[in-house]
């Protein structure tokens, strides 16, 4: 991420919802669900964006889209503001960014058949594309995603699950986007079909130069899908880097303690143990979040300095970036985690 | 090490009414759980797992399901099968559950201390006082901090991990023989998912409690439980001890889910996802219902459709049955490995 203008660039975005009174509904403060990160998305590269329900990882996605305000701090796109934290509206959507969510069962009309899914951004940007060539290139995207041709006249509920997450990837791709923004979109899927998906994604990289931001919790996502991986808890970065550093070496207590806790396919195997971390308490509310490092409530190296001073993101080994005040590597020698 | 037999079930079949259309979800399933055994069912959704645990618990949708034939034995007697469910009273005292989704079990309208309290004072007769004791004590088990503040909270000011602390704390209070939890931590952070799979495995140790996992994710199966059971449209695939089938599976389906589990342990970050779509219970195939999807198939897995039965043990001489393994398949013993395609691009 040293390239002079990155595809993406986010700088201190912060994003905050406001707690009204709950009788005159006057603003009495605000919620930052996102409080200050920055990183950078190279053209053509995915960075995976992962972390614990709450830990405004989605809301960031949703900020850079555009569907939510931010507060303070700014978005770039190949070195052009297009979006600031003002107290102003919401600003224009960018076709060049696109989005696929979750849920594949909400996230499609039910009333448009296949056809009508991929070309309604062809229907609102009538620049894009000229409509002789609606339907072959309705068809070429339907292929690029693994679907059969007679999909166009389908509807979402003749589909299955994995079968509508790709007319979504397919309705997304026909905006031509630079940069593809996926929100949990493996998550809802069954392991033999989500595994299926993560070839697509892989595949569509390499033969159009996409950029992929994956949000998830699920580390194995990002495993395979992220060059550099961003560890979000309670609205900060807590560790961020080539994701075959972070993984291999967390050097973040939470970091560690997250990819601890993912169940192993063969814990029996010597060359996969590592030291399981059950962290103490759940995560605390982002309406009052700890002070100094939000972290320290669960950490069990938490000092007086960890309440006092918040950390900063610091350059560690392995061109990554820690925000802890006593960072360490892994005992185990190379313990995969 | 003669372990004791606590739950058999045996040929069960579950037929499922969707519209004018009757179709059996589950099929022919057995597998036995010994008493303190903790035993995985797997599969992927849409394969009757959930369905199966209905069973069990005698809590299978009326309207629209049927337990068509087989029997269910639990400590040795029959308690379901021969057109009659589960009876109510085993429910919570020998038998108890945890599901997926704490919110809809919980009654939003009373605090959780006294929801507890319940359990002792209708099935113990507890005096108030003595329910309340034996719910403080068992808060306090189950890791849910400073039990008298949590006792006077409802459920809705519980996060969700907690919620679930509550369900267990419901689910072990008249110290049942067997618990069954279907997909206990799915809707759960993953260090939230941690600390209860450490709790539920803490007490099944100190109970002597034989536990039924039920789950799609194979690695949270692997950490929890020593038995497995594959489901696959409606039926068992595969059974056996999970470690050994996790090193050699006899069956191509398990192979496949195995495999497709991208999973980075093996030092290969490649993936090999299963080609096709999971299969329909609606609409099943005739023959084997994997073939559609098997590397192995041939014309006679279109046609017949394999038994599950005891698979050869490779160890022992020719003709001799390992008595724990069981698959499904034609080829059960002679499962070749997944042939390796290339065409997974690298990441970098």
């Amino acid at each position: 991420m040293t390239s002079a203008t990155p595809l993406l660039r986010v700088e201190d975005l912060h994003v905050a919802f406001p707690i009204r009174s709950s009788y005159l509904r006057r603003v009495v403060g605000y919620v930052e669900a996102v409080a200050g990160i920055s990183f950078d998305l190279d053209a053509g590269q995915t960075v995976g964006l992962v972390g614990e329900s709450g830990c405004g990882k989605s809301t960031t996605a949703r900020a850079i889209v555009g569907l939510t305000p931010i507060r303070q701090g700014h978005v770039d796109l190949n070195g052009h503001t297009i979006r600031v934290g003002t107290a102003g509206a919401r600003s224009a959507i960018n076709p060049e960014i696109q989005m696929v969510f979750q849920d594949p069962f909400t996230s499609l009309n039910p009333r448009l058949k296949g056809f009508q899914v991929i070309s309604e951004g062809w229907e609102v940007n009538k620049r894009l594309l000229p409509h002789k060539e609606w339907s072959s290139e309705a068809a070429r995207l339907l292929g690029a995603v693994g679907l059969p041709h007679d999909y166009l006249t389908r509807y979402p509920s003749q589909l299955s699950g994995g079968e509508r997450q790709r007319l979504a990837i397919a309705r997304a791709l026909a905006i031509r986007p630079k940069l593809l923004i996926c929100d949990e979109a493996t998550s809802a899927l069954d392991v033999s079909v989500k595994t299926q998906l993560l070839l697509l994604f892989q595949r569509l990289q390499a033969e159009t130069g996409i950029s992929y931001l994956f949000i998830t919790h699920d580390t194995d996502v990002v495993r395979h899908l992220a060059q550099h991986v961003l560890v979000m808890y309670l609205g900060k970065i807590m560790e961020a880097g080539p994701t075959d550093a972070v993984f291999r070496r967390p050097m973040h207590p939470y970091t560690q303690a997250l990819l601890s806790s993912v169940p192993r396919l063969r814990p029996w195997q010597r060359q996969g143990r590592r030291k399981r971390i059950i962290l103490r308490g759940e995560v605390p509310s982002i309406v009052n979040p700890p002070s100094g490092c939000r972290f320290r409530t669960r950490c069990w190296k938490a000092a007086a300095i960890c309440a006092s001073t918040e950390p900063q993101l610091e350059p560690g080994d392995s061109m990554r970036k820690i925000a802890c005040h006593f960072p360490e590597a892994d005992h185990g020698e190379s313990s995969p985690y | 090490m003669a372990a004791q037999c606590l739950l058999e079930v045996n040929e069960l079949t579950i037929e499922v009414r969707a519209g004018d259309k009757v179709y059996p979800a589950v099929r022919d399933l057995s597998f036995r759980i010994n008493a303190g055994e903790a035993v995985a069912l797997v599969g992927e959704s849409g394969s009757g797992k959930s369905l199966t645990a209905q069973a069990i618990l005698g809590i299978l949708p009326k309207e629209t399901t049927r337990l068509a034939s087989g029997n269910v034995f639990f400590g040795g007697s029959r308690i379901a099968g021969g057109g009659t469910q589960t009876p109510k009273g085993l429910r919570g005292t020998e038998i108890a559950m945890v599901f997926q989704d704490p919110v809809s079990s919980l009654n939003p309208l009373i605090v959780v201390g006294d929801q507890i309290a319940e359990m002792f004072r209708e099935h113990r007769g507890d005096s108030r006082a003595a329910a309340r004791k034996a719910t403080l004590e068992l808060m306090e088990q189950v890791g849910l901090p400073d039990p008298l503040e949590r006792y006077k909270q409802y459920p809705h000011e519980l996060s969700g991990g907690l919620r679930q602390r509550v369900m267990i704390a419901i689910a072990l209070s008249l110290k049942p023989r067997l618990l069954i939890a279907d997909e206990p931590t799915t809707a759960l952070d993953v260090t939230i998912q941690a600390q209860l799979m450490d709790l539920i495995l803490r007490l099944k140790e100190e109970y002597g409690l034989a536990v039924l996992l039920i789950t799609h994710d194979l690695a949270l199966a692997a950490e929890a439980t020593s038995k497995i059971v594959v489901m696959y449209a409606g039926r068992a695939m595969e059974i056996g001890p999970l470690a050994e089938v996790y090193e050699r599976p006899d069956h191509p389906y398990t192979a496949s889910l195995l495999r497709a589990v991208p999973s980075d342990v093996g030092g290969s970050s490649d993936l090999y996802p299963i080609p096709g779509t999971p299969p329909d219970p609606a609409h099943s195939v005739p023959g084997c219902p994997f073939h559609p999807r098997c590397y192995m198939a041939t014309p006679r897995c279109k046609t017949s459709t394999p038994r599950l039965e005891a698979v050869l043990d490779p160890d022992m001489h020719a003709g001799l049955a390992d008595p724990s393994r069981y698959s499904a398949c034609h080829y059960r013993d002679a499962i070749v490995p997944i042939p390796i395609v290339p065409g997974v691009v690298s990441r970098d």
